[in-house]
This record gives structure tokens, C-alpha cells and sequence, in this order.
């Protein structure tokens, strides 16, 4: 275990680490471009030279691996004058257009600008044209004259999502990034080479010329669109200047993880945003009158809903109603339902989702074929006890066929939540059917009420991923029009049902996990 | 895939390297050697003979001047427009090289015997200007000299034919 010196600080690293990963240990932030956490280190753009003692010329950061007693400085004379002169030559054919690039304001070689850079350039030479807009596939739109061939997203496609998908042709000024000629740039992974950018170059069609970065607000929370549960970080605004009253999201990003999905997210996940302020999205609850479902105010439904459970209970007993829990809802809400439905109404029709979709995409990088995100935390609670859980389409089929008065269904189908032309598993039925979920779909039709529930990053909560990881996230923006978290609903429910349950019967403690632990 | 080399050659010359991308530039020369230039099916078979994505054999043939992209003359002159060359009339020479040809720099004549180019150093300064033919290097040359030379050559490709 090498001890090095960095500016002073004294700290023990693994060896086989190189300087710069030493450096970002302490905290002390060495200016890069080329290097990045999740990549090889390619030691091509020069921008994190440092000095080190006993060398005489100053050393990449990124390729120098520590040695015990390694005495670096990050930050002489000698460092200050070599990132000016890489930044020198960095912008000689840079077109300084951040006033109108995306990249403005988490920018790499913005930043490094306003730190070291000759504020007045030498070049009397008129700069290089390039192509400004280079259409490289459906998502990715590249700026060649912004470009500092960092070689980041070669290497992203090469060592992470598997396909060298890009190429940097030609040599020197005339060196462009480009996919093979003839190729369209297609990949489950590309919007993250628009993060890895360290300048303007490649920048997402999706959220290109939207929003300006400084504007957005960040919260953090779990992508909810497989069972991986990568960590993201939601980007939106509260008002816009467009919209006022309004708030929008306007992308998702990877926050790096290492146990889960170190730097990276998926594009379904990456473009999931969209679900947040979709259309479709269910804003206010919907109760049926005559034939159409009419926005009627909470305490409406509420009430509703709860004289049609007590009527059913009543004449039919806890046989006549049925719970289905789609997984794509919380730990906490789970916790609420078992509280709520399981304890206290002793309903025993109870089921937690349909099963995997064996048709699924899965692969090495990320994605799971169970595009659920808490089906392992339904299963580690468990609404019911082992072996007494209803099939999905049993529960489904009984409604159907009028062996089940009432069906209560909870969470969006996490197959539609992707697909939405998917069918619906949930026919009509004789009885009520009552639906809480975000998102509007064919079975509404069927539905008596609709109770508009936030989205994941809307709530608190918890999901397990499928390795049994525990995630708990926290509301990154309020809900979409007159949403509510799910365990708010459970809770306004129980107390129009005038059925005692604790007031915070959902918070996750460590008995949560102690009966399932074990198998 | 078209087989552009023997497999026996091919063979023996990733023998010689410790991990096939190793061989990648051996193989485009042989390869240029063998068709004259580098095109998109022989970047693809060199691609699927060293396991490699066709766009890093593209980075290296578009990173090399010396591997061509397209088809050249049977004959490739070189001019060379260095320091010392420039200094004892590589211009001229250039200037005497186009008109006689008829075609620019960087172009072939209709008939695909030359191709004109410059070159920077060609090693050669002692015998400067210098020109280059395929792999033969003259010099001092002078447009007299080179017309003799270019006749030779015209000769050669015409009794080859």
C-alpha cells in the first residue's frame, strides 16, 4: 500500500492506482479531458500533467501509477504554464459559441478556461470550419468544431457497451470523430457519451437547445424502468419561463454508482424522463359518472372508495375483493398494502404482479429482462405468507369471471409502463374495479376510480434490485398535478375505511427484511 | 469475403506479432502492395481477420498518408518539396510534371499510368530536388531528365500490356 504526498496531503492507496485517482481521493480536482473513472486512461490530452519530485519533466496524472513516497504537486508554476499551453491550443480552432452550446455551464473546457487560459488569443490565422452539425444517429448529434478528441466515447462504446461504434479519422487539425463510414450510431448506451463529453461536441437531440444546464434544478432518486434500479439524477425545472405555474423535466443522468450501474444508465431509462410530464399521466382522481371518468377531487374518491370496499366486505367477506400490486410500486407501499388490505381487512386475494416478460431484452451491461424495479422487495416483504400468494392472472381471471366483487390494483404494469401498446392483462369485469397508478391505459376504461399516483421520482421510497440491493431514494420534485405518493393514498384510504393502522406502518425497519432474509 | 491475400501469407505474417492487432499495419501494406490502395472491403477483410471493428483499421489507414484511399497509376511520383529541394527547384520540377502529364496534384491521367504527389523529405538531399517512382529514388533530376525517365516508364507499361 504506496503512501503518497499531493500537495501536501498525505494519503495510502492501493497500488496499481494512478496519480489522478489518488488526487480525486483527496479531493483535489487535477483538470482532465481524455481521462474518466469508468475508462481505460488514453494520456492523450495532456491536461493533467503534474510535477513530481526526482522527475524532471512534468507526468500525466491519469498514466502515472503511485509509488510509495511519491511527492506530487498539482498546482506550480510549472503545472499553471503547461494547462495554459494545452488550453492554447485546444481553442485555436475552437468555436467559442457557448452562448448558444448545450454544454454551457458543465463544461469541462469551460471551466479550465476561466481558470488558466490566455484570456486574449495569439492567433492571428483565421480558425478551421468544420461541420457544425453532423447528424451521427437517431439521438447524437456531433459538432466537429467543438470536438478536443479526447477519445471518451471510442472508448465508451469499446469497453462498456461493447461495440467500437466510433472512430477518429484523419490526423491533426483535420482529425474528425466520426462512426464508420456508411454507419448510423445505434446502441442501447448512447446517451451517455453525451455526459462523458467533456466539451460541447456530442450533444443529445432530445435535450439540445432546450434548456440552459444553470436553470435546471437536480434531484436525485432510482431509475424505475428495470430491475438494476440504476441511480439517476433527475434535472427539471419547478416554473419554466415558457410555462409558468408549470414544472417539466427535462432529462435523466446517471449519478455514478459502483455496486449498481457505476457511471452508466440506458437510453429506455436515460428517455424515461418523458414518462414524468407525458399526457398520459393521470393528473386528478377520476371517479365514473354515468359514463365517463370525471375529475372529482380527493376526498370524493377517497370516500368512494372506501363505501364500496366496506359494501363489498360486507356482502361478499374478504373472499369478494382482490389486491393486485403491480412491482413497480415501493417497499413503503407494499408495507402500506400488507398494513392496510392483508392485517387489517384480512383480504387474502392478494397478489404482487404478473410475471417476467420472457421476451425480454436483457444484456452484460445494464439492462434486466425484468423491467420491473422492485419485484425482489415485493417478494423479500411478502404481503401474504410464503406460499399463499394468488397468481396474477388467476387474480386477473377470477375478476374477470365475477369471483371477485371488488379489484383494488396498485402501480402501473411495469411491461406497459414500457410498451404502452401492450394489451392489458385486466379485462372488464362485472364488479369495481379501482385503479391507483400515474399513467393512463386501456384498462381505465373498465375502472369505477382513478387515483393518480406520483411517480418514483416523485415519492419517497425504497426498491431492492435484483441482486437484493436495498436503494432508498427520496423525492427528487413534487407529483404532476393532484398526484400523491402511493402511501399517502393507502393512508387517506384507512382513514375514510376508519380502520386503525399505524401512522407510519411503511417505514422500513430492520424486521422488514427478517422473515425473508433467510431464503 | 473477398480473400485479398493467400492465406498462407496472411498466416505467416500474424505469426510474427505476440496479438493479432499488432499485425494491422504489416497487413495494410501488404494488402496496398497487392491492390495499389487501401479500399472499404479490404479496411473490412483486415478488419475481420484481426478481430478488430472496421473503424480502427479505418483510423489507422486515414491516419498514414502513405496508405492510400483510392486507386492510383501503375507509376506514383513523388515530388519532393523540402527544404533543400524547394531551394534547388522542386517547383519547377512540379510545374514541368503537370503540364507534361496534364493532370494536378493528388490526380491520376485518364490512361492510370501516373499519379502525381508531393512528398515531404524524401531522404535525399544529397541528390536534391529529388523525385520518387514507385520505390525508385532520382535525383538530381531536371525536367529533361525526367522526361526520359517518364518515356521509359510510359514504355515499360506499354510493352507490359
Amino acid at each position: 500500500m504506496p503512501t503518497i504526498e499531493i500537495d501536501g496531503k498525505i494519503i495510502t492507496v492501493e497500488s496499481g492506482l494512478n496519480v489522478i485517482q489518488a488526487a480525486d481521493r483527496l479531493g483535489i480536482h487535477i483538470p482532465r479531458f481524455c481521462y474518466h473513472p469508468g475508462l481505460s486512461a488514453a494520456g492523450s490530452c495532456r491536461m493533467c500533467m503534474v510535477e513530481i519530485e526526482k522527475i524532471p519533466k512534468l507526468q500525466t496524472a491519469c498514466t502515472t501509477p503511485v509509488h510509495d513516497g511519491m511527492v506530487v504537486r498539482t498546482d506550480t508554476e510549472a503545472v499553471q504554464d503547461a494547462r495554459r499551453s494545452i488550453l492554447e491550443y485546444l481553442l485555436i480552432n475552437h468555436p467559442i459559441d457557448c452562448p448558444i452550446c448545450d454544454k454551457s455551464g458543465e463544461c469541462l473546457l469551460q471551466d479550465y478556461y476561466t481558470d488558466y487560459a490566455r484570456y486574449t488569443s495569439r492567433f492571428l490565422e483565421t480558425r478551421w470550419r468544420k461541420r457544425k452539425v453532423f447528424i451521427l444517429g437517431p439521438t447524437i448529434v456531433m459538432d466537429e468544431e467543438r470536438c478536443v478528441l479526447c477519445s471518451r466515447c471510442v472508448r465508451f462504446f469499446e469497453e462498456v457497451s461493447g461495440v467500437r461504434r466510433l472512430g477518429i479519422f484523419q490526423r491533426g487539425a483535420e482529425a474528425y470523430l466520426s462512426t464508420y463510414p456508411g454507419e448510423v450510431l445505434q446502441d442501447r448506451y448512447c446517451g451517455n457519451i453525451v455526459d462523458i463529453c467533456p466539451v460541447g461536441a456530442l450533444t443529445d437531440r432530445d435535450f439540445r437547445f432546450n434548456q440552459r444546464v444553470w436553470m435546471l434544478k437536480q434531484g436525485h432518486s432510482v431509475c424505475p424502468y428495470c430491475a438494476r434500479g440504476c441511480n439517476i439524477i433527475v434535472d427539471f425545472n419547478e416554473k419554466s419561463d415558457i410555462q409558468v405555474n408549470d414544472r417539466r423535466v427535462y432529462r435523466f443522468r446517471p449519478r455514478p454508482n459502483p455496486m449498481v450501474n457505476r457511471y452508466w444508465m440506458c437510453d429506455v431509462g436515460r428517455y424515461g424522463y418523458k414518462h414524468l410530464d407525458a399526457a398520459e399521466r393521470i393528473r386528478e382522481p377520476l371517479l365514473r359518472e354515468g359514463k365517463r371518468l370525471t375529475p372529482v377531487g380527493w376526498d370524493r374518491v377517497i370516500k368512494r372508495a372506501a363505501l364500496r370496499i366496506r359494501e363489498t366486505l360486507a356482502s361478499t367477506g374478504p373472499k369478494g375483493v382482490g389486491v393486485l400490486v403491480h412491482p413497480t410500486v415501493s417497499c413503503e407501499t407494499t408495507l402500506a398494502v400488507r398494513e392496510l388490505f392483508v392485517e387489517q381487512l384480512k383480504i387474502r386475494n392478494v397478489s404482487t404482479g404478473f410475471p417476467v416478460d420472457p421476451a425480454g431484452f436483457e444484456d452484460e451491461v445494464l439492462i434486466r429482462r425484468d423491467s420491473a424495479p422492485n419485484r425482489r422487495g415485493l417478494e423479500m416483504i411478502g404481503l401474504v405468507p410464503k406460499g399463499e400468494e394468488v397468481p396474477a392472472e388467476k387474480l386477473a381471471a377470477d375478476w374477470a369471471e365475477g369471483r371477485i366483487q371488488l379489484l383494488y390494483v396498485l402501480g402501473d404494469d411495469p411491461v406497459r409502463f414500457q410498451h404502452p401498446e401492450a394489451p392489458s392483462p385486466i379485462r372488464a369485469g362485472e364488479g369495481i374495479l379501482i385503479l391507483q397508478k400515474t399513467t393512463a391505459g386501456p384498462e381505465d376504461e373498465h375502472a369505477r376510480m382513478v387515483l393518480p399516483a406520483a411517480m418514483p421520482a416523485e415519492e419517497d421510497g425504497t426498491f431492492v434490485n435484483f441482486e437484493g440491493r436495498v436503494q432508498h431514494f427520496d423525492a427528487a420534485l413534487a407529483p404532476l398535478g393532484e398526484a400523491l405518493p402511493a402511501c399517502e393514498i393507502l393512508q387517506r384510504l384507512g382513514e375514510a375505511l376508519k380502520v386503525e393502522i399505524h401512522p407510519e406502518c411503511w417505514r422500513l425497519g430492520q424486521e422488514t427484511w427478517a422473515p425473508s432474509s433467510s431464503s | 469475403m473477398q480473400q485479398i491475400l493467400p492465406k498462407k501469407e496472411v498466416k505467416k505474417l500474424l505469426g510474427r506479432y505476440p496479438n493479432k492487432d499488432a499485425a494491422l499495419m504489416p497487413l495494410l501494406r501488404a494488402i496496398q502492395m497487392k491492390e495499389g490502395y487501401i479500399s472499404k472491403e479490404a479496411e473490412q477483410y483486415a478488419a475481420a481477420i484481426l478481430e478488430l471493428h472496421p473503424s480502427r483499421v479505418r483510423e489507422v489507414v486515414a491516419f498514414y498518408s502513405m496508405f492510400r484511399e483510392k486507386p492510383e497509376g501503375k507509376h506514383l511520383i513523388l515530388v519532393c518539396e523540402s527544404i533543400s529541394c524547394a531551394l534547388l527547384g522542386s517547383e519547377t520540377i512540379l510545374e514541368h510534371l503537370k503540364k507534361r502529364l496534364g493532370i494536378g496534384i493528388g490526380e491520376t491521367t485518364a490512361d492510370q499510368h501516373f499519379t502525381l504527389e508531393t512528398a515531404e523529405c524524401l531522404a535525399c538531399c544529397d541528390q536534391a530536388p529529388a523525385v520518387m517512382i514507385n520505390d525508385e529514388l532520382f535525383g538530381p533530376v531536371t525536367p529533361e531528365e525526367l522526361d526520359r525517365i517518364l518515356e521509359e516508364k510510359q514504355k515499360a507499361v506499354d510493352s507490359g500490356q
